[in-house]
């Protein structure tokens, strides 16, 4: 049920690589599936490859809502 | 930010004893309670939300929920409608299905992963629903504006379907080389038990057979008191291309193989009919609760929608991961009693990569106790 977290993007790494924000927590993830990529961009990241870029609008209603989900938890 | 939902994981707990698994157990940290965010909202949002919500399984998450709303409402959706929903759908098995083999395998392989062919198959279908549907709006319950380019999609088809067919199912791709390495190494049987697949549920059967506000049925679902298989194997384990190839790692590589050339035969037939706008959804009555079941690359997906006033008085979803990652599921049944070989993590790791769960997992080993 692999949920679309947004990721924002903090730094570009060699080989297509990339170190982006999750949920709070730093990761290291390919970004070799998305064209243009640039700190500050918005991932959604599946399995270690960052799969689309989100505009920041979309990203900040669907961090919205899962931060909704986390206040329910 | 504390407590926001991260992707969720699987560990994947084996012990070894006289050199084979004699126990395994499944953690999950996946976060099944997201319907809960749909409870007091307008019916007819949630499936553009599940489509906002969900990543890899979106067109299906979305589209569930969609019929969910529209059974709930009585909305009767135009054959076109249908025919347009069930390309994405397909389209969305290839991609997943597609982008496991083309990222995942290699690594299994000891090679490295081959991104340029899964952006090369992510450019050819993963914005299929705007082409589909120009105005965005394929997840309108009742249907949206449906309006293809014929040429453009066909193109993309064209294009998804050579990306496939040469990186993962020619005789040098990546599923050739893996049913290769399956052999060379005497684990094509590997993980083989016997594990009844689904079957089709009739709208009774989806209505009284599964236990939709009980939060651990919907951790750990059985289909009459059983747990069961889904997914690829399951749909096609009558299907000549698997004859002979068992339940085991060679089973369920040949299954996905197979369902990968299903699907993008699908999308040929598909992408050939009526794919216009049609008359608008007409209302046939609906009693407020409405239930969805559809097939996704990982198996069988189903939503439930209970509403009143048009506002969604409680929401379930139940999906393929929770009946293969069942503690009497396919992972676990398949590894008890299985040879554990030289490297137990490895041979449980490959087991779970073809099982295919929808989230990272990690496998670990823990001693067995002693003196037992």
């Amino acid at each position: 049920m692999c949920l679309a977290l947004p990721a924002q993007v903090q730094e570009l790494l060699p080989d297509d690589m990339a170190m982006v924000m999750l949920g709070g927590v730093t990761k290291e993830v390919s970004v070799a599936l998305v064209e243009d990529v640039a700190p500050g961009d918005y991932v959604i990241v599946h399995v270690g490859f960052a799969l689309s870029k989100l505009d920041p609008e979309e990203a900040e209603k669907t961090l919205a809502l899962f931060a909704e989900v986390a206040a329910a938890q | 930010m504390s407590g926001f939902p991260a992707e969720g994981r699987l560990e994947i707990t084996v012990t070894v004893a006289d050199g084979h698994f004699s126990a395994v157990r499944v953690d999950s940290s996946r976060t099944l309670a997201l319907p809960s965010l749909f409870r007091g909202r307008a019916a007819a949002e949630v499936p553009a939300l599940c489509g906002r919500l969900y990543a890899v399984c979106r067109m299906a998450q979305g589209l569930a929920a969609a019929q969910a709303v529209e059974r709930a409402a009585g909305l009767a959706v135009a054959a076109g409608q249908q025919a347009a929903r069930r390309l994405l759908l397909r389209a969305e098995t290839v991609l997943d299905q597609g982008g496991r083999a083309l990222l995942e395998w290699p690594l299994l392989l000891g090679q490295g992963a081959d991104a340029a062919a899964c952006k090369a198959l992510r450019g050819a279908l993963a914005d299929l629903p705007r082409l589909l549907y120009p105005d965005n709006d394929w997840l309108r319950p009742g249907g949206g504006r449906l309006a293809p380019d014929l040429a453009v999609l066909r193109d993309r088809l064209r294009r998804a379907r050579a990306v496939v067919e040469t990186a993962v199912l020619a005789g040098q791709g990546v599923g050739a080389r893996l049913a290769a390495h399956l052999r060379a190494e005497d684990m094509e049987g590997f993980g083989a038990c016997f594990l009844p697949a689904l079957p089709s549920w009739s709208d009774l059967d989806v209505a009284q057979g599964l236990a939709w506000h009980d939060p651990a049925f919907i951790a750990a679902p059985t289909w009459r008191g059983l747990a069961h298989r889904t997914g690829a194997l399951a749909r096609l384990e009558r299907h000549p291309a698997l004859a002979g190839a068992g339940s085991g790692l060679l089973g369920l590589l040949r299954a996905r193989l197979t369902e990968l050339a299903l699907a993008l035969d699908d999308l040929d037939a598909l992408a050939a009919r009526r794919l216009e706008a049609d008359p608008a959804a007409a209302f046939t009555g609906g009693d407020g609760v409405g239930i969805a079941v559809v097939e996704t690359a990982r198996g069988r997906l189903a939503h439930r929608l209970e509403m009143a006033d048009g506002l969604v008085r409680h929401y379930a979803i139940l999906a393929p991961t929770e009946w293969t990652f069942h503690p009497e599921g396919a992972l676990v049944k398949g590894l008890l009693g299985a040879p554990a070989g030289p490297d137990p993590m490895a041979r449980a790791g490959l087991l779970a990569a073809l099982l295919d769960p929808c989230v990272p997992y990690r496998v670990t080993e823990t001693p067995a106790m002693s003196g037992a």
